[in-house]
């Protein structure tokens, strides 16, 4: 079989492209009025537009419309929101009058389901939600998947606040796993699953105070995506929508379908640009009294170690300094010898006044600026070939100097028909992003947001670019032998270091090729009988250095890595359908048969040096003598091959019910259990057909009551049934794994409920979806912490069960809608409670199983999950408090419960802190969430908003811990000088049962420091950090002004034109003490919810956006 | 026609996804390391030998300093070890994996060992094993023993049982004995180069087994159930069978070659990160090492003291020139006059590449005999126990010369600076009031930069009596007696932890003293 595509048609599309020329021929004009179904109103605003063409205009005022048509047999297309779609046939008319009829309900929505297979919404016994292009094209985001946040009940998706592309954690229904890293939707783009995830540079946690290596965030597989290109996204949430996609899909599937050549004859262009300003914000509440100092003020503070020689006096105090904010009270009259004060040529040193620097900690960030241009073009011969090509150039200049990217996407979709009975498909991507510095993220001595928080509040961001930029940060002013602790900016040895160095010297640089697109064949083999054959690939290739001069932290000799990646991922797929209608059409059945070869192919090599020779120079040979480059490679193969098919039945467009089965053969399990399969059933009644409602209750156009079951299981990683030694730096060595594997482990298990009503009323004008569902995970493959005098720190086990249970609500509504002004809302709200129902065997219930977080805030901070109870919540320190049961006596001598009081030393009046750190602190998971969205459309101004909200959640924060207790926020302002009577109470007594009799504290803490620094505001308290992330968010704001058809039409040239003002973040309603309340860490290839660790400032961002159309 | 282009389609689709399931295996083999069981046992050595005892020099720096009040890090605000803020993650979990980790290890040397019939890392996994074992209970108290690393192994258990302090100790006894034999048997080691401590001599490797049977008997000493004393003399009146360290020369040390990977573990630490801008010598230390005239000279200086440390060098904070220490344990409001132009670590003799790492030196032994001839464990009474002492002093003298030598100015100490040093009232036994608190000073002078021995002995003997700081609030100023069971031991091992804990008679804190410790003894536990 060869296909024969018209290459002639291809290269006349490309050329017209290039060379846009009117088709001259005989002209001639048509008028008419549009009106409403009575025959009697006009119609203002309808759109009359010569099919197959770009001609078109609007009806006025009063209805009427005058086109100039051409060609042998025009048609006109008169269409209107709300209408059904008129086509008109000219002929020899020249007036033609056209009586609209309102659209019937809708219920021929087409949604793609899993293998790319579209279908009627309505027939689907299980929840999918479509977003739109436009609604992740509205704001340009700097992760496309941000535009989905808010858009979809039930979808979480979560970033870490890590850079210019933060990668996100996309979940659909919570939780599924006790494998936190194996939660993740699949995502599918042209019916081919794309890699997701993120590839880490190194599996270290962004929390930690020892080991100079770091995760940098280099955006996720996932964020590579253009959304110019995307034209629908279906959310495909439960098991029972995607148990066809077999085990990579059990977390549900996010299906992406971009966007193909037009269906109708002729040549497209569209244009679209936008600029985008990005600019910090969300700050803490720094206070402004109090300046550098760790003796509240009881010594003048002093940068330097002076001597007569250096000031010209001999009246100078002793050096003394800290980062903390413990010290003096700021005044202009208080002249102290500063860094600022320092003449560097004569190294002489002044006074300088003694006041609070107001761009401290902001001054580094600068306005980022994103510029987003790109070209589609589109073409079709009107008889089933098109073509579409875009070009999508991105260029972002971040909000921290010198970090940004660029990145170029190339799409090219291609379809024809090879004969009368077989259709060749084909579409392709290229994207590539390259980064001279993607900025390290997280609270660690090597990036700027560690740099900031221990920052001094007395020093101006201009003396730490002046220390760098006149080189002054070098190895002798950093010695702390030639003064106490050197003379640099920050005392040497303890870790932060100049913020501007850090972004011009050590850089993360990435370089980022990836393909992916499929080739498909559809054979037309009989009446009803299809067969499809596709392949896809997915690859991409990635290079990444990361630079580190000497003299930084931990590589005090300087370090360098280059890192190539290599994803590649092939999957080929067949199904055979039989379609066929029976009993005059009553009963409708679809049956297939398909099967699919997956095979996953990843490779990693890694160089590293640990120091280098010549500093500042970086490639693998700059070493020095006696030092080898460490080499680490790995690679993995996987493969898995399955069978499936389903059967789906209709009757009298009212009852449906399908039926799926999968079996997949994975490589990774062992022979006993690499074979495993799952079913699903899904069926689903159209009420307003059963019973008629039409007549019977005409307020409700469509309601359907859908309820499904399904099973999937999930296989593993690769190489994980043996054990394996792992490798040494010292040649020659080796060590035992730090997981014990199970051979025989099984695949895991998720079993779902789903039940679901979707009704819409007043002619689609208010509607809602209503979904419960339940899903349990069961044979769940994990690592679980195991004693290591056991002989190893992990053991993988098949073990627990997790249940997720919710209800997710969409509602929508048309409030309004007349030909000038329509006003569109929708509403969705989701709860899921994620209970841990059991472990492995033996587990003790009263203890915690710890989310391995790559970080547990060094001991100070859990995120457990108990038996029995809702997962994911957090521990740690609190302060210790009465006992159940206490009380004192008050004035009256009546007993007052004081139980849950902050217990306050009588004499001293500070608290005490527990001594371990179990005292829960909330959970992370919220209640509820949800978004909201409304457009409100004037004639052709459109006016947009999109809000998000939470309720519940809670989050411990490094930055409001770092920053607390050093008193540099207005938490620690009352009582610094005069003391504070605390709120709690003192023991006077224990009893015999624990409870103490109290009374009520009078005493005024003068230890001000000691009681906020060491207790309340201790950074390792987690009480006083954790806080709550309810929030409600204006996340998008856009005012569009398109212009209109007839002013379109004029230019001749223009098909049409819009230009568009947009805002996002425009504000966040919340208690979380700074920054986003949403959010992670990122930890490896994970981002971890429940903690923040020295996330970057949320971002405002503020574009406009031009769209054209020939 | 047609239908048969279909059927050979289906059936070629078909056909080719189901050839399937054959290659799987294969597929699944990993390809980039080595399936545990198929190495020689000396895979396993140098790794342990070489990262454990970098890993020892860290925790020796970071605890063992801060806890024996060497050195104080009250230069920074985040470190406060020496305020007892020690706690699950970092601490427990970091000493409780770092002994089970290499403990694991030296577990699977031992069997390759004795699989492919190598009698030398046999007998040196057993010495290894007793060195790891021995500091895990020294540090936690009850700890698996028999039960522990079967895990992995089939029919192994993830619930080891605990045995007390004592029944370790009487297995490590065996163990130290069963190496011993072997090691008599001189078995060869078949690559010396690999061996960075003694270069493959068995019976180098005998002396330092044996003189860690000294050591851990003398830890015991205290419990006279154990009869330690019998098995002392049993070992120094029979060399020949249990040969120990006769001179520096068979201390146990790893020589670092300072080529990578065989890099010291502070080969490329800075001065500021090891020393001056937080961990600071003491008082204490200084107070021990440097003689004070009434008008507040300091007239005599432990010839040690300028190896290990530094004078703060700068001018305007030690304008006298002298030796300060900081305040152990101090609080906030006291750091920043306490701290100032305090001493620092010696960074060139520390810090280099090529830093030897120390498990067990000569002196120590000496150390043990002057103690068991002082306490009558052996014979020679206060005479003998003069010359052990004597005899150790000038062994440690003698280490700490030699990397003197890259001390700026290099530092030599002669045996006539030795002879000054043992008469005057630093080191002179004859003018020590009490003998036993004059040993145990000597004695914590001597383990320095030795693992966390000084720390096991400062429980044991109560010497030097150290000052408790007012800040050392976080263990309610209680320098801790022990590290706390790990979480993951008391999540996944509840049932037996919990037993080991009541046995030991307290919670899992850092309260609840070690068998043998003098706290234990004394207070009749």
């Amino acid at each position: 079989m060869k296909i024969k595509p018209d290459l002639k048609i291809v290269l006349a599309i490309l050329l017209l492209a290039l060379v846009i020329f009117p088709v001259m021929a005989q002209e001639r004009q048509v008028t008419g009025t549009v009106y409403e179904p009575d025959g009697v109103t006009p119609v203002f605003g309808a759109t009359v537009v010569i099919k197959g063409t770009s001609t078109g205009t609007s009806t006025d005022a009063r209805g009427a419309y005058s086109i100039r048509v051409t060609g042998d047999n025009p048609v006109l297309e008169i269409q209107f929101l709300g209408y059904v779609k008129q086509e008109v046939a000219v002929g020899n008319r020249s007036v033609i009058n056209v009586v609209l009829e309102e659209e019937a309900i809708e219920v021929s929505a087409v949604v793609v389901t899993a293998l790319g297979l579209t279908r009627e919404e309505k027939s689907l016994g299980y929840a999918v939600t479509k977003v739109d292009n436009e609604d992740l094209t509205k704001a340009v985001n700097s992760n496309w998947l941000n535009g989905m946040a808010g858009k979809v009940a039930g979808l979480t998706a979560v970033g870490a606040g890590t850079g210019p592309i933060s990668s996100m954690r996309v979940t659909l229904r919570g939780d599924q796993s006790l494998n936190y890293g194996a939660n993740e939707a699949l995502f599918i783009v042209d019916g081919v699953p794309v890699r997701s995830g993120t590839t880490a540079t190194s599996g270290s946690s962004p929390y930690t105070n020892s080991g100079g290596d770091f995760p940098v965030d280099f955006g996720n597989g996932a964020s590579d995506l253009n959304p110019e290109d995307i034209e629908t996204v279906s959310v495909l949430k439960g098991p029972a929508a995607t148990a066809l996609y077999g085990s990579r899909a059990a977390n549900g599937a996010i299906v992406i379908t971009t966007k193909s050549g037009r269906r109708d004859k002729g040549i497209g262009v569209t244009v679209n640009s936008s600029f985008v300003v990005e600019r910090a914000g969300y700050w803490p509440d720094f206070q402004t009294q109090f300046g550098s100092g760790s003796d509240i003020g009881q010594n003048e503070y002093c940068f330097w170690t002076l001597n007569p020689s250096l000031t010209g006096t001999t009246d100078y105090p002793s050096r003394n300094l800290s980062r903390y904010a413990w010290g003096e009270e700021f005044s202009e009259d208080k002249l102290r010898y500063q860094y600022e004060g320092k003449d560097w040529e004569t190294g002489l040193i002044s006074p300088t006044p003694f006041v609070y620097q107001d761009d401290w900690f902001t001054g580094i960030f600068q306005d980022g600026i994103t510029l987003n241009n790109s070209v589609a073009i589109s073409g079709s011969n009107g008889e089933g070939q098109n073509v579409r090509f875009s070009v999508t150039d991105t260029r972002n200049k971040w909000i921290l100097p010198n970090t940004g990217y660029n990145k170029q996407a190339y799409s090219f979709s291609f379809e024809t028909p090879v004969n009368r009975h077989i259709d060749f498909r084909t579409k392709v991507n290229y994207y590539r992003t390259d980064s001279d510095n993607m900025p390290m993220a997280g609270y660690h001595q090597t990036t700027v947001m560690y740099d900031l928080m221990w920052g001094y509040n007395s020093n101006s961001m201009s003396n730490w670019r002046d220390e760098y930029f006149e080189g002054r940060f070098n190895a002798i002013n950093r010695n702390a032998t030639i003064s106490e602790n050197g003379n640099s900016l920050v005392v040497a040895g303890t870790g932060s270091y100049n913020p501007y160095r850090v972004l011009y010297e050590e850089l993360n640089t990435t370089d980022k090729d990836r393909v992916f697109g499929n080739m498909g064949f559809t054979f037309h083999l009989l009446e009803g009988l299809t067969l499809d054959l596709r392949s896809g690939i997915d690859l991409g290739v990635e290079f990444r250095t990361q630079r580190k001069p000497k003299l930084t932290y931990v590589w005090n000799n300087g370090f360098y890595r280059e890192q190539s990646m290599t994803n590649f991922e092939i999957n080929s797929d067949f199904l055979l359908r039989y379609q066929k209608d029976f009993l005059d059409g009553r009963l409708t059945s679809t049956a297939a048969f398909g099967g699919n070869n997956m095979v996953y192919h990843y490779r990693r090599n890694t160089v590293q040096l640990d120091e280098l020779d010549i500093d500042g120079v970086y490639h693998i040979n700059n070493v020095p003598f006696g030092i080898i480059p460490d080499p680490s490679n790995y690679r993995s193969y996987k493969t898995i091959n399955s069978l499936y098919g389903f059967v789906s039945l209709g009757w009298d467009d009212t009852y449906y019910l399908d039926i799926t089965g999968r079996n997949d053969w994975s490589s990774t399990l062992s022979r006993d259990n690499w074979s495993y399969f799952y079913p699903s059933v899904a069926a689903s009644v159209l009420l307003d057909q059963a019973f008629d409602f039409r007549t019977n209750l005409p307020v409700v156009s469509f309601a359907k009551l859908r309820l499904s079951w399904a099973n999937v299981g999930n296989d593993t990683s690769p190489y994980s049934l043996d054990q394996y030694y792992s490798a040494s730096s010292i040649s020659g060595g080796y060590a035992l794994p730090s997981t014990i594997p199970d051979p025989m482990i099984k695949p895991e298990n998720v079993e779902s409920w789903e039940l679901g009503l979707d009704a819409k009323f007043f002619r689609n004008r208010l509607g809602f979806d209503l979904a419960l569902y339940s899903s349990s995970t069961t044979n769940q493959i994990v690592s679980v912490d195991i004693d290591p005098i056991v002989g190893a720190s992990g053991m993988n086990i098949n073990a627990g069960e997790i249940t997720n249970k919710g209800i997710e609500v969409a509602l929508y509504a048309t409030p309004v809608k007349s030909s000038d002004f329509t006003w569109d809302i929708t509403l969705n709200w989701a709860k899921n409670k994620n209970t841990l129902v059991s472990l492995q065997e033996g587990w003790d219930p009263d203890q915690p199983f710890e989310t391995d977080m790559g970080t547990t805030i060094g001991g100070r901070l859990h995120v457990y999950s108990y038996i029995g109870q809702e997962m994911h919540q957090i521990y740690g320190f609190a302060l210790q408090r009465a006992p159940e049961g206490s009380y004192y006596i008050d004035d009256n001598g009546k007993q007052v419960d004081c139980s849950g009081q902050v217990i306050l030393d009588a004499t001293t009046g500070l608290p005490s802190v527990e001594s371990t750190a179990d005292h829960f602190l909330g959970k992370v998971n919220p209640d509820w969430r949800g978004g909201f969205s409304t457009s409100l459309r004037y004639k052709n101004l459109t006016l947009s908003g999109v809000f998000s909200y939470q309720w519940g959640g809670h989050r411990y924060s490094v930055t409001n811990g770092i920053l607390s207790y050093q008193g540099k926020l207005t938490n620690s302002l009352e009582g610094r000088y005069d003391g504070i009577v605390a709120e709690g109470v003192n023991i006077v007594s224990t009893n015999e049962d624990g409870s103490a009799v109290c009374q009520v504290n009078n005493t005024v803490t003068n230890s001000i420091y000691t009681y906020y620094q060491a207790r309340v505001l201790d950074r390792y308290n987690g009480e006083s950090h954790t806080f709550e992330t309810s929030f409600l968010k204006f996340k998008e704001a856009r005012l569009e002004y398109a212009l209109p058809a007839a002013l379109v039409q004029k230019t001749k040239v223009l098909q049409g034109a819009s230009i568009a003002l947009f805002a996002t973040n425009i504000f966040s309603w919340d208690k979380w003490p700074q920054y986003d309340p949403e959010g992670g860490i990122m930890t490896g290839t994970n981002v971890y919810s429940g903690v923040e660790a020295g996330a970057f400032p949320m971002t405002r961002t503020l574009g406009m956006n031009l769209r054209l159309s020939f | 026609m047609k239908k048969l282009k279909i059927l050979a389609i289906c059936l070629f689709v078909l056909g080719s996804l189901y050839s399937c399931t054959k290659n799987f295996e294969e597929i699944n083999t990993n390809p980039n390391t080595t399936l545990v069981g198929m190495i020689q046992p000396s895979g396993m050595f140098e790794p342990i030998l070489y990262n454990s005892a970098n890993q020892w020099l860290n925790r020796t720096w970071y605890y063992n300093n801060e806890l024996m009040q060497f050195t104080a890090h009250t230069g920074g605000v985040t470190r406060r070890e020496h305020l007892y803020f020690l706690e699950d993650s970092r601490d427990w979990y970091g000493f409780w994996n770092h002994y089970a980790t290499y403990g694991k290890n030296i577990d699977h040397m031992y069997e390759l060992a004795q699989e492919n019939d190598d009698p030398s890392l046999e007998a040196i996994a057993l010495t290894f094993k007793v060195l790891f074992f021995s500091n895990m209970t020294d540090m936690f108290g009850s700890v698996p023993y028999e039960e522990a690393f079967t895990g992995r192994k089939l029919g192994g258990t993830l619930t080891p049982k605990f045995n007390t302090q004592k029944e370790v100790y009487e297995f490590l006894f065996e163990d130290l004995e069963k190496a011993n034999d072997i090691y008599a048997t001189s078995p060869i080691f078949l690559n010396p180069a690999m061996d960075g401590m003694y270069g493959g001599d068995m019976q180098a490797w005998r002396k330092f087994n044996n003189s860690l049977y000294l050591r851990i008997l003398c830890r015991i000493s205290g419990r006279s159930e154990m009869n330690a004393g019998a098995k002392m003399t049993e070992i120094i009146n029979n060399p020949a069978k249990y040969p120990l360290f006769t001179s520096n020369a068979d201390n146990a040390v790893v020589k670092f070659s300072g080529n990578d990977p065989y890099i010291s573990n502070f080969g490329t630490t800075t001065e500021s990160d090891f020393t001056s801008s937080g961990r600071k010598l003491t008082r204490q230390l200084i107070g021990l090492t440097v003689q004070t005239d009434i008008n507040g000279n300091q007239v005599y200086v432990d010839p040690r003291l300028p190896v290990i440390g530094k004078k703060n060098p700068i001018v305007e904070v030690n304008p006298d020139n002298i030796w300060i220490g900081t305040v152990s344990g101090c609080t906030e409001i006291e750091r920043s006059e306490v701290d100032r132009g305090t001493s620092w670590l010696n960074y060139r003799v520390f810090c280099r590449r090529d830093a030897p790492a120390t498990y067990m030196d000569y002196a120590e032994v000496q150390f043990i005999l002057a103690e068991a001839a002082l306490k009558n464990h052996i014979t020679g009474g206060a005479a003998a126990a003069k010359s052990y002492y004597e005899a150790g002093v000038r062994a440690s003298m003698v280490k700490w010369s030699e990397q003197g030598a890259f001390s700026d100015p290099a530092v030599t100490i002669t045996t006539g600076d030795v002879d000054t040093y043992l008469a005057s009232p630093l080191g002179s036994w004859d003018l020590a009031t009490n003998k036993e608190e004059f040993l145990g000073n000597q004695k914590w002078l001597a383990l320095f930069w030795v693992g966390m021995e000084a720390y096991h002995e400062y429980r044991r003997t109560g010497y030097p009596v150290l000052t408790i700081g007012e800040g050392t609030v976080y263990n309610d100023n209680i320098l801790p007696t022990r590290f706390g069971y790990p979480n993951v031991t008391i999540s996944t091992n509840n049932a037996n932890a919990t037993a080991a804990l009541e046995e030991m008679g307290g919670p899992n804190d850092m309260k609840t003293p070690v068998w043998w410790s003098k706290q234990a003894i004394s207070g009749g536990k």
